[in-house]
């Protein structure tokens, strides 16, 4: 089975993650631009973390057959830094238009403090003028409230619900998030998220419209193959097959594919994985042999 | 011998010529751009890059550099990344507007971009750097070949040496050749030292010295050295010398030169000893044309004008 984990820090992850990932069926990742765990003083490590999202992590993940793909924004934490979140809106125009940015994201409410809320509107106006998605981070604190106020925004915004994922849901934000119109993102993260057998539960309950199954994994203790794990637990506990591929493959791809640049023929008809190709000068590998696949007809080597 | 021709520097740090080269001449270079791109984008790709163009050109500064910056990164899938494909005509306006330009590997994206940036006001070339230089920073790959292969397009040239030294340090063979090869910003900016770093570059990451715009004309008595000093360095580990390295050598020989050349035509290969016989005989040098006519099989070669440097390999 296809699998896409549509929100997943790969930046913080090792290349075992990724060999594990593809093995498990993942050919497709959405890395969301978000903090790196402790706040940036700089507008410069902000760049440099946007050019790395679109070059260096990009490639990285093509090593290993996995196309990689991301979203831009300013995350609700570092919005509270309100001189640098100046200087960091500044930037996104310059990273928003390029290829293989997927969405505006992940951005929404942390505190719930007024700056955040004044660098959530700011980037969803950069959304509609870019014609972008939008990835919602809801708050760990006061979930529920959170998540209603952002879709709230958003609507004040004029942006269609279906342009917009909410992603962090629980069992008591995803009726509202589905009545609403909008997309309904689970995060499987052990210990503060959603377990994967309330996930099953979930699909069973609400159905496969509109669901979206992904890990955040990053550099807490978090599973990257979270998504695999999570459809392998539906399938054996008796969702449809065809709402496993739903959940956690197709979907990511009605929601994402609307910014015209997350195409199923992009790892459908992919280019072979040469681990000889360089990346301004540096590889992953480090005096291992290149893992080259055949393309000659019959798979002939010469 | 013949003192090695300085013309090749003579336009070195001349900024008088950059301001007729734009100004009325970069509204010129606009119009033909433009005609270009629109003979051959599709209606949707062509409006969008004219909106696009006037919202740069017409919004307050801060505006106009943010529709540069959306635009500039999107202008790949936007326009689309097929081959300029230049006809004769094309490219002789496009060497009459800009000396020795000739845009035969562009692609309509790579115009586009350039197209996009010469839309922004340029009247203060400090922020007008400044917005360049944001744009620089935050470009991938391929944006940035377009950038450095767009430097002979670009106002205030005269500004943009740095940025030209910047590229020919990269890594990526890709940035590199944008800068040196079939540009024409090298031979008409750069200053000595950067140039000559970009000649023995290309030996060093296999560009072909023949695409250096100006390679002759900025041969220079340093360069001479540092080419006769590499090749020194590959004899001694057995390696294989590229005849193209004696092309800018002939231009400008020096008495070791000349030891090299006579290397050449007693120990070489074909390859070598044709390389020397074209040397030899485009120097107007006594003690060049001296060392030839005792290699009358090289001599002949050479008078009759059927060796051609960009046939050696």
């Amino acid at each position: 089975m296809k699998l896409i984990d549509p929100h997943v820090h790969m930046s913080a992850r090792t290349t075992d993650d990724y060999e594990a990932m593809r093995d498990a069926g993942v050919v497709a990742v959405i890395e969301p631009a978000f903090w790196v765990g402790q706040p940036r003083t700089t507008v410069g490590s902000f760049q440099d973390y946007y050019s790395s999202l679109v070059g260096w992590e990009r490639f990285r993940a093509s090593q290993f057959g996995i196309r990689h793909y991301c979203t831009i924004g300013l995350n609700s934490k570092e919005a509270n830094n309100a001189a640098l979140a100046e200087q960091v809106i500044d930037l996104l125009p310059l990273y928003a238009g390029k290829d293989g940015v997927v969405a505006i994201g992940e951005i929404g409410f942390d505190d719930m403090t007024a700056v955040e809320e004044k660098y959530f509107r700011i980037q969803l106006e950069l959304a509609k003028e870019v014609g972008l998605p939008v990835m919602i981070h809801t708050p760990h604190r006061n979930k529920k409230s959170g998540t209603s106020r952002s879709m709230d925004i958003c609507i004040e915004h004029g942006l269609p619900p279906g342009m917009v994922v909410v992603d962090h849901n629980n069992e008591e934000t995803v009726r509202e998030c589905l009545d609403r119109g909008f997309w309904a993102a689970f995060t499987i993260y052990p210990k503060t998220k959603m377990g994967n057998e309330r996930m099953v539960e979930v699909v069973r309950r609400y159905g496969k419209e509109r669901i979206i199954v992904d890990s955040s994994a990053d550099w807490g203790v978090s599973d990257p193959l979270a998504v695999p794990k999570t459809a392998r637990l539906m399938l054996e506990r008796g969702i449809a097959a065809d709402a496993v591929e739903a959940t956690c493959y197709g979907n990511a791809i009605l929601a994402y594919g609307q910014s015209g640049q997350f195409n199923e023929s992009d790892w459908l008809t992919p280019a072979p994985i040469d681990q000889r190709q360089l990346f301004d000068g540096n590889s992953v590998l480090r005096g291992q042999q290149p893992k080259v696949d055949a393309v000659a007809a019959g798979g002939l080597i010469s | 011998m013949k003192e090695c021709s300085t013309s090749g520097n003579a336009v070195l740090g001349s900024g008088g010529k950059a301001s007729t080269m734009h100004g009325m001449s970069g509204e010129t270079l606009v119009r033909l751009l433009d005609t270009w791109l629109s003979q051959r984008l599709k209606g949707e790709a062509w409006q969008w890059l004219q909106d696009a163009c006037a919202r740069v050109a017409q919004l307050e500064p801060a505006a106009s550099e943010r529709a540069l910056f959306l635009a500039f990164a999107a202008a790949g899938r936007r326009v689309g990344r097929q081959d300029l494909s230049p006809v004769a005509d094309e490219l002789a306006q496009a060497g009459e507007l800009i000396t020795h330009w000739q845009p035969r590997a562009w692609s309509l994206d790579q115009l586009a971009r350039v197209r996009l940036v010469l839309s922004l006001r340029d009247a203060d070339p400090t922020s007008w750097l400044n917005t360049l230089d944001k744009l620089f920073a935050a470009s991938g790959l391929e944006e940035l070949v377009a950038l450095y292969q767009g430097l002979p397009l670009l106002p205030h040239g005269d500004r943009l040496k740095e940025r030209a030294a910047e590229g020919i340090r990269a890594n990526m063979r890709s940035v590199f050749a944008a800068v040196a090869l079939d540009n024409p910003y090298p031979e008409r900016w750069l200053e000595q030292g950067p140039w000559n770093q970009m000649v023995l570059k290309c030996l060093f990451v296999d560009c072909p010295l023949g695409r250096i715009i100006g390679l002759e004309r900025r041969a220079n008595a340093a360069l001479t050295r540092m080419l006769c000093d590499y090749a020194h360095e590959r004899w001694a580990a057995k390696r294989v010398v590229n005849p193209q390295l004696w092309r800018p050598v002939g231009v400008c020989i020096d008495a070791g030169a000349l030891k090299d050349f006579e290397r050449l035509l007693e120990q070489g290969g074909p390859a070598d000893r044709q390389a020397a016989a074209l040397a030899l005989g485009g120097s107007g040098a006594p003690a060049a044309q001296a060392l030839l006519a005792r290699h009358p099989g090289e001599a002949a070669a050479a008078a009759s004008g059927q060796l051609l440097w960009d046939a050696l390999v």
